[in-house]
């Protein structure tokens, strides 16, 4: 049976309060990942998320419930965030920066977290030199994980141009990691 | 088309960088804040007085009362029926009769073909073995298993009825709407215990899903696999 709470919910769209805690949660590794998915190294990935969510707690008071979804207005910050970065920093983009990453394969031999470290930076190069709108794709959809159809919807392109060019992305991506092995 | 390699590039934050956010943050000592109230609308307005004339009939009249003990309904194209009450009452639990077969032969025979998942959790294997249901009334069952170590077990269940012409009966309260490709589906959580006859156990998941006029359910514990994780599944039907 739908509660009374669950119908107001339904008719004003969302909720009366924003759980931060629940909100930080299930936002801090998407954020993190968008971040990740537009190229930039692990270190900085996580000061642009601090960054986002310092800037989002410090607003919070002003967030409308009404005008936009809490993770809405969380990537609306965290884009604002990465076109900050990447102002700052121009076009120069560090290729080389292991160090931290055998620390995520604690279960791996050294030669297979070698292994996995280089594919990852690959990546990651190749992230990087993908066009501003392509990264924003990328990072939509595996760095936050949302439906073609919510990027769609965010970014102002029909669904099937946004699946058309992920796809093709996700080829070029592909082929260029298989050509660079 | 294969995207895992992208997939895989996906980290979870490491605990020590969420844990001191959360502390420069003070999120732990302001976990929920209030919101600016909503300015209602007129027919906001007039909704909220017809719900509290709908509410206040409840009270008072025990017939109107009774008519709601049990909800029907779609949820996600799916119909359901909410209730308290044990299906079928105190009748003898009935096995319908199923074939294990390799799922080459079970697409041979199936009258409806079918599409799995291009993603479940690392570890989760495919069994090679799948199960043929037959129902009295013709609808035809398959149940495709995946287990990974320590028996967790993630199932796929494949129904050939249109999603509006099934009929599950659920606990009261168990359904919960999410979202799977920006579609509303149904999560239930628990399931009926046999012998107690009571709805019971809500780590017990099943995401229920339209999919090409069938109905697909994705099953497993909560504590094997996450909500956002049987979603993924759900997600990468092709």
């Amino acid at each position: 049976m739908i509660t009374q709470v669950d119908w107001l919910k339904r008719l004003f769209g969302q909720e009366s309060a924003v759980n931060w805690d629940e909100v930080f949660s299930i936002e801090f590794p998407r954020i993190l990942n968008y971040f990740r998915y537009h190229g930039v190294e692990d270190t900085i990935a996580e000061d642009l998320t601090a960054s986002t969510f310092e800037k989002a707690w410090s607003s919070r008071q002003s967030y409308r419930c009404e005008k936009s979804t809490v993770s809405t207005w969380l990537y609306t910050i965290a884009k604002h965030t990465m076109i900050d970065h990447f102002r700052a920093r121009t076009n120069e983009l560090p290729l080389d920066n292991l160090e931290d990453y055998p620390q995520r394969h604690k279960h791996l031999s050294p030669e297979e977290a070698a292994k996995r470290s280089e594919e990852k930076e690959r990546l990651r190069r190749l992230l990087s030199r993908l066009s501003e709108r392509e990264r924003e794709l990328v990072a939509l959809k595996y760095g936050v994980g949302m439906t073609n159809r919510a990027i769609a919807k965010q970014i102002g392109l029909s669904e099937t141009n946004v699946g058309t060019i992920l796809n093709r992305i996700v080829k070029t991506l592909r082929r260029k990691m298989e050509e660079e092995k | 088309m294969s995207d895992k390699f992208l997939r895989s590039y996906r980290i979870a934050p490491r605990p020590a960088f969420a844990q001191d956010m959360r502390k420069r943050l003070e999120i732990d000592e302001e976990k929920t804040s209030r919101v600016r109230p909503l300015l209602l609308h007129p027919v906001a307005l007039g909704a909220i007085t017809l719900m509290l004339v709908f509410t206040l009939t409840l009270i008072v009249s025990p017939a109107a009362r009774a008519q709601v003990q049990d909800w029907v309904g779609q949820v996600g194209g799916v119909l359901f029926t909410a209730t308290g009450d044990y299906p079928d009452g105190d009748e003898p639990v009935t096995i319908a009769p199923g074939e294990r077969m390799s799922l080459e032969d079970a697409l041979e025979i199936l009258p409806f073909t079918i599409d799995l998942p291009t993603w479940v959790p690392e570890g989760y294997v495919l069994e090679e073995t799948v199960t043929l249901v037959h129902f009295e009334d013709g609808a035809e069952r398959i149940f495709i298993q995946w287990r990974a170590p320590q028996k967790a077990l993630l199932e796929l269940e494949i129904e050939d009825l249109p999603p509006d012409e099934s009929k599950w009966l659920v606990g009261l309260e168990s359904i919960e709407e999410v979202l799977v490709d920006g579609e509303t589906a149904a999560l239930v959580r628990g399931g009926w215990h046999v012998d107690t006859k009571q709805w019971e156990n809500p780590e017990i998941l099943h995401l229920y899903v339209p999919h090409n006029g069938q109905t697909y359910i994705i099953f497993s514990m909560e504590k094997d696999i996450s909500v956002d994780e049987l979603i993924r599944i759900a997600e990468s039907l092709p």
